[in-house]
């Protein structure tokens, strides 16, 4: 673990990896801040950018992003009580209030202490559990592999916003997707109506752009024409004291806990683990009616969490091949792109890109703060811009990036189809991950599945002839019974 | 009510994509090349997937429906009983009529903008899909939204073509 860490540094301080790091993460503070754009979405217009490039400097480009939004939702959760991303919308509790006492500069001064430490605290774990979870994975066989796959999507549809159900529903039909193209085994055309073009399956890069890009800009279209919240004043970042923040270290703990644990959770997310951690500290504390007046312990907790969860759907992606949340998703398809083979066998192959990853996100983490130290007014400024704006430029990064897939229009037709079905699913609450978990993990379970039968001569008993293979069997079918009561009981 | 409405609608579309799934699936598109004696063939996942697609698409529309009927029911009731809790409306900048043209509009100048990229200089249609979408947008001073546009074109037209070197 070390020599591959000690590579990867070597490998990442060249300049222009170093760069492209840099920009990418000031790119992601700027995509954070700007309510209605994401993390997945700028890691799609970024693609097309990163198809010349080598695979480390792609993957560190999109790892800055990724780092980058974490912080960046919180500036407009602090000024404008309206978080930039999800994840953002905790740090507005206490963020709001201690910005509207006239001290917005310490606000985002503990964000940003908040999110480097929870950071660097998810750094330490995922570059502990990933190299362990990998060693025991790659002992794995075909049965073990396609169980973890389905476990992975039975516990994105379970632990996913809003209802099971369409969660459930959202995966199958992503798994449904995924069989179009030639059939792996016996290389039979399955669903492609004798189209030349569906051959390879859908493409998967252009999936994902309708989703992530063209679906999001159709989603906000109504948000156009907002009036331009006047931020101007000149912001100043106001670094907290050490010994504030010393005397604060149980919320760094408590968020970084949270947010690397709940984050290699399959699906979930970051969306809730700022909550729970929030929930946590208020409960512990002595004083837990001061919470939501303007706290200091009220924007570290959630903010330590955000960034502590970069680490955790790291250990799952990298180790697993299952991705954490849209981000990771997202990255699984670009490795696909580049060529490495996504899953338990990443760390024995491509252990450069996997230690590149790593070391990526600590960089990423110290380059975070020095752009919010130094230059916080600038991206504070762009909350002014209307979406008008910006969607025209996403649109064309968006097309271009599935035009450039395959160099063909095919993709782009295929793009817009799927940026119509994620707007259409978003609408009706449907969660769009777990499509696209769907259609990434289909073809693995599938493989898997088949050659695992085969090995066996047929013998379905093999899918449960070990310990570890029973207790995955049983957690699938648990999680199954128990998603469809709750389902079948609660409310759409 | 519109809402219930439109998730059944969805439930149909989801319930016609595994009806048509399972259906296509069984036709014989070509022999197969290999040959296996395996009990999973090419078509026995997509079958599965069509029918626990179908099963849950089923049990979904039944939720909906039965929301229905208890709204309606709801509706049906004395007054001074309770009124059936509408979510709060999400805010919109716009008239939903200008919402839906700028939908609409977004995904025909897209399907343009790419049927035009083999027959016109990446330059000039980046700048004209640039103009067009920002007046459709609702920007309306043609300077500001020229300017910007040439400067957006310029600025792809630097970065994809000659920077990058992608073939478009």
């Amino acid at each position: 673990m070390v020599e591959g860490l000690l590579g990867a540094f070597i490998s990442i301080l060249a300049p222009f990896n170093l760069i492209l790091l840099f920009i990418g993460t000031g790119l992601g503070i700027l995509v954070g801040a700007l309510p209605g754009l994401s993390s997945p979405m700028a890691i799609i217009v970024l693609l097309p950018l990163t198809y010349s490039m080598e695979t480390l400097p792609a993957f560190l480009t999109m790892i800055g992003v990724y780092v980058g939004t974490k912080l960046g939702g919180s500036y407009p959760a602090i000024l404008l009580r309206t978080p930039g991303t999800p994840a953002g919308a905790c740090t507005a509790l206490d963020g709001y209030p201690m910005a509207q006492r006239g001290e917005p500069g310490l606000a985002l001064g503990y964000a940003t202490m908040g999110s480097t430490f929870g950071g660097f605290f998810g750094w330490i774990l995922a570059v502990t559990c990933v190299p362990l979870l990998s060693s025991i994975a790659v002992k794995s066989s075909n049965a073990d592999i396609a169980l973890i796959g389905i476990l992975g999507l039975i516990m994105v549809s379970a632990f996913v916003r809003g209802s099971t159900l369409r969660g459930l529903i959202g995966v199958v039909l992503g798994l449904l997707i995924a069989t179009v193209g030639l059939d792996p085994i016996q290389t039979t055309s399955r669903f492609t109506f004798g189209y030349y073009n569906l051959m390879s399956g859908i493409p998967f890069a252009a999936a994902l752009v309708g989703f992530f890009g063209i679906a999001v800009v159709l989603s906000d279209i109504k948000m156009m024409g907002r009036p331009s919240h006047l931020v101007t004043s000149r912001l100043n970042l106001a670094l907290p004291k050490w010994k504030d923040l010393i005397a604060r270290w149980q919320c760094i703990l408590i968020g970084g806990l949270y947010g690397t644990g709940i984050g290699a959770i399959p699906g979930v997310g970051a969306e809730v683990s700022p909550w729970i951690a929030y929930a946590t500290i208020r409960n512990k504390s002595k004083t837990p009616e001061q919470f939501g007046s303007g706290i200091a312990e009220g924007i570290l907790t959630p903010e330590a969490t955000n960034n502590a969860n970069t680490g955790g759907t790291m250990i799952p992606m990298l180790a697993l091949g299952i991705p954490g949340d849209g981000s990771t998703a997202i990255m699984l398809g670009a490795m696909v792109l580049h060529g490495l083979e996504p899953g338990v066998m990443l760390m024995k192959n491509s252990s450069d890109i996997v230690y590149g990853i790593l070391v990526g996100i600590l960089l990423s983490t110290f380059f975070m703060f020095l752009i919010s130290w130094q230059a916080i007014r600038y991206f504070v400024l762009i909350l002014r811009f209307d979406r008008s704006w910006l969607f025209p430029f996403i649109l064309i990064f968006a097309t271009l990036g599935a035009f450039l897939t395959m160099n063909t229009t095919f993709p782009v037709f295929i793009a817009i189809t799927f940026g119509l079905i994620g707007y259409i699913f978003e609408s009706r609450k449907f969660p769009v991950v777990t499509v696209v978990l769907g259609i990434i993990l289909g073809p693995i379970i599938e493989q898997n599945i088949r050659l695992a039968l085969a090995l066996s001569k047929n013998d379905w008993y093999t899918f449960v002839a070990t310990w570890p293979r029973k207790v995955m069997v049983a957690a699938i079918l648990g999680l199954l019974a128990y998603e469809i009561y709750k389902g079948l009981t609660t409310k759409s | 009510m519109k809402e219930r409405i439109k998730d059944l609608l969805l439930g149909f579309g989801l319930l016609a994509v595994g009806v048509v799934a399972l259906l296509t699936i069984r036709i014989p598109v070509q022999q197969t090349r290999i040959s296996s004696g395996a009990k999973l063939t090419y078509a026995t996942l997509p079958k599965i997937y069509s029918w626990i697609l179908i099963l849950l698409v089923c049990l979904y529309m039944a939720k909906v429906v039965f929301a229905i009927w208890k709204d309606r029911a709801a509706e049906k009731r004395p007054i001074g009983g309770d009124e059936p809790k509408e979510s709060a409306p999400e805010i919109a900048y716009s008239s939903q009529k200008v919402i839906l043209l700028r939908t609409i509009g977004t995904v025909i100048i897209v399907l343009a903008y790419v049927l035009l990229l083999e027959h016109l200089h990446f330059f000039i249609l980046t700048i004209l899909f640039l103009f067009v979408l920002f007046f459709v947008y609702g920007q309306r001073s043609i300077l500001k939204i020229t300017a910007v546009s040439i400067c957006g074109g310029t600025v792809f037209y630097i970065l994809f073509i000659h920077i990058l070197k992608l073939p478009i």
